[in-house]
């Protein structure tokens, strides 16, 4: 049986977006957790297990794979990138910035680490199986 | 006191160039630094009438002037008139202040001038001026491309929008669960893009009224709070106007703008107290320092600055419905009447908008 990852991290604050996305991640059947979360301040509760994620361990399995918008009210994209590298495992994740086609949001990007990869919406299939080829090779 | 010699070199190092003219306008005594700004040496200026030094263009009135002043001398301070002009030996001009200082001698009138190379500074005002204007004339091709853009996307969004509305009345249920489901995302997307491109164009439109008029900020929120009068009986708010003044300003705009405050007030309440809104007004010399306070839910120190932003949004969604324009709005509105807008506030105990117009 193919292995498959634990979870992936899906952050956008459409509903549109994040519906698609999580068919074309179902699609390529690379994981059978998703998770959804509509702006960097859920995610980053998510991924440390506080407020709505409080107690709830087992559930919140840690993401191998973080999709992130970057308009977002509350948090936006940008600022989840700063609580995000303050975390232990922040590291191990891969993080690919979606957004739509905007030049200095990329340059932005290229500055930043733990952006590894940054993607302009729409995500496609083809995109999202060579982001697995490259970073879970083993996984497929 | 001191020697003659010390009164020489305190004249000569002289930052501004000095001359002294006896009363026919002939010129007695320069300084080095009169010898540098006009190419000329000392000696070929001594003796000279003063008109020597100015374009040919003002030697007639300058000679007049120059009677009437000997007449009744006054000292002049540097700057006082502008736009005077040097000519070199070279026949090349330059742009000057100078100052004039009558010298009452027991023998003699004389007058000294202080000449000051004002070339560089002139041309860089010049500059600023051009950039402005250049500024200027950017800044309204890109408000009338907003307006255009925005006015000319929202025809095929409207059709888009229609058909959308059309498939969904004639065939819901018939598409399966996920047609359905594809369907409403498409509905939802085209109708926030019709917001989100009607709340651009109504941002370009801001201040396209030609006219200011006398405004009497008493009606103008008396008739925003009884529009507003189902939300406000909605949310049992107990609103206090203060006596407002009246104002200089553009009127359908200052009405946007308490209609757009006095309504965040009411959407941005707390559920466990009941609402309370003072509206007031300070007048200061030549300007009005309007408020608008609130016992909400506040707004954290960090969004104090952002919530100003065009489409910039603090809350999700289904929290809070809006595009994120209305405090946009209100700042544009606030500088078109060359004044400032701003918040203070403690998140969960309230927030005060200020906002000053000035008032000539």
């Amino acid at each position: 049986m193919k292995q498959k990852l634990g979870n992936i991290l899906l952050v956008d604050d459409d509903a549109g977006v994040n519906f698609i996305n999580s068919m074309l991640i179902q699609a390529i059947d690379i994981t059978d957790s998703i998770e959804i979360t509509i702006n960097g301040k859920e995610a980053i509760n998510y991924l440390t297990g506080k407020d709505k994620y409080e107690g709830n361990e087992a559930k919140n399995t840690q993401p191998e794979l973080i999709l992130l918008d970057i308009n977002m009210p509350i948090m936006d994209g940008w600022e989840f990138i700063e609580e995000f590298q303050k975390l232990q495992n922040s590291k191990s994740i891969v993080v690919m910035l979606t957004t739509s086609l905007n030049p200095a949001d990329r340059k932005r990007a290229g500055n930043i680490s733990a952006i590894s990869e940054f993607i302009t919406k729409p995500l496609t299939p083809l995109t999202l199986e060579g982001i697995i080829k490259k970073y879970f090779p083993e996984y497929q | 006191m001191f020697e003659l010699e010390t009164y020489k070199a305190v004249f000569d190092s002289a930052p501004d160039g000095l001359i002294v003219t006896n009363n026919l306008g002939e010129i007695i005594l320069v300084n080095n630094k009169i010898e540098k700004l006009f190419g000329y040496k000392a000696k070929e200026l001594i003796g000279k009438k003063i008109e020597l030094l100015i374009p040919n263009r003002f030697h007639h009135n300058h000679t007049e002037q120059r009677t009437d002043y000997a007449n009744a001398p006054t000292a002049r301070e540097m700057g006082a008139k502008k736009n005077l002009w040097a000519l070199k030996k070279d026949g090349s001009e330059f742009a000057v202040e100078i100052s004039l200082s009558p010298i009452k001698l027991k023998d003699a009138n004389l007058m000294s001038a202080a000449i000051r190379d004002v070339s560089e500074r002139k041309k860089i005002e010049q500059e600023i001026a051009v950039q402005y204007k250049k500024l200027e004339s950017q800044n309204k091709e890109l408000e009338q491309f907003t307006y255009i853009a925005s006015h000319d996307l929202r025809e095929p969004l409207q059709t888009l929008n229609s058909f959308v509305k059309l498939i969904k009345d004639e065939f819901a249920g018939k598409l399966g669960d996920q047609g359905d489901k594809y369907l409403e995302f498409i509905f939802q997307s085209s109708s926030r893009m019709q917001d989100l491109v009607k709340g651009l164009m109504d941002y370009s439109l801001i201040g396209k009224e030609p006219e200011i008029k006398l405004v009497d900020c008493n009606i103008i929120v008396n008739e925003v709070l009884s529009d507003l009068n189902y939300s406000i009986k909605e949310s049992d708010a107990l609103i206090l106007v203060k006596n407002l003044p009246e104002i200089n300003g553009y009127p359908t705009e200052l009405r946007q703008l308490f209609q757009n405050l006095i309504s965040n007030a009411l959407k941005y309440r707390r559920n466990d107290i009941d609402l309370e809104i003072v509206i007031s007004a300070e007048k200061s010399g030549n300007s009005c320092l309007f408020s608008i306070k609130d016992n909400g839910i506040g707004i954290d120190k960090d969004d104090k600055e952002k919530i100003f932003t065009l489409f910039k949004r603090l809350h999700n969604r289904d929290e809070y419905s809006g595009i994120g324009v209305g405090l946009s709005y209100c700042k544009k509105i606030v500088e078109i009447h060359n004044g400032n807008i701003w918040v203070d506030s403690t998140p969960g105990e309230g927030s005060t908008f200020y906002f000053t117009i000035h008032t000539n």
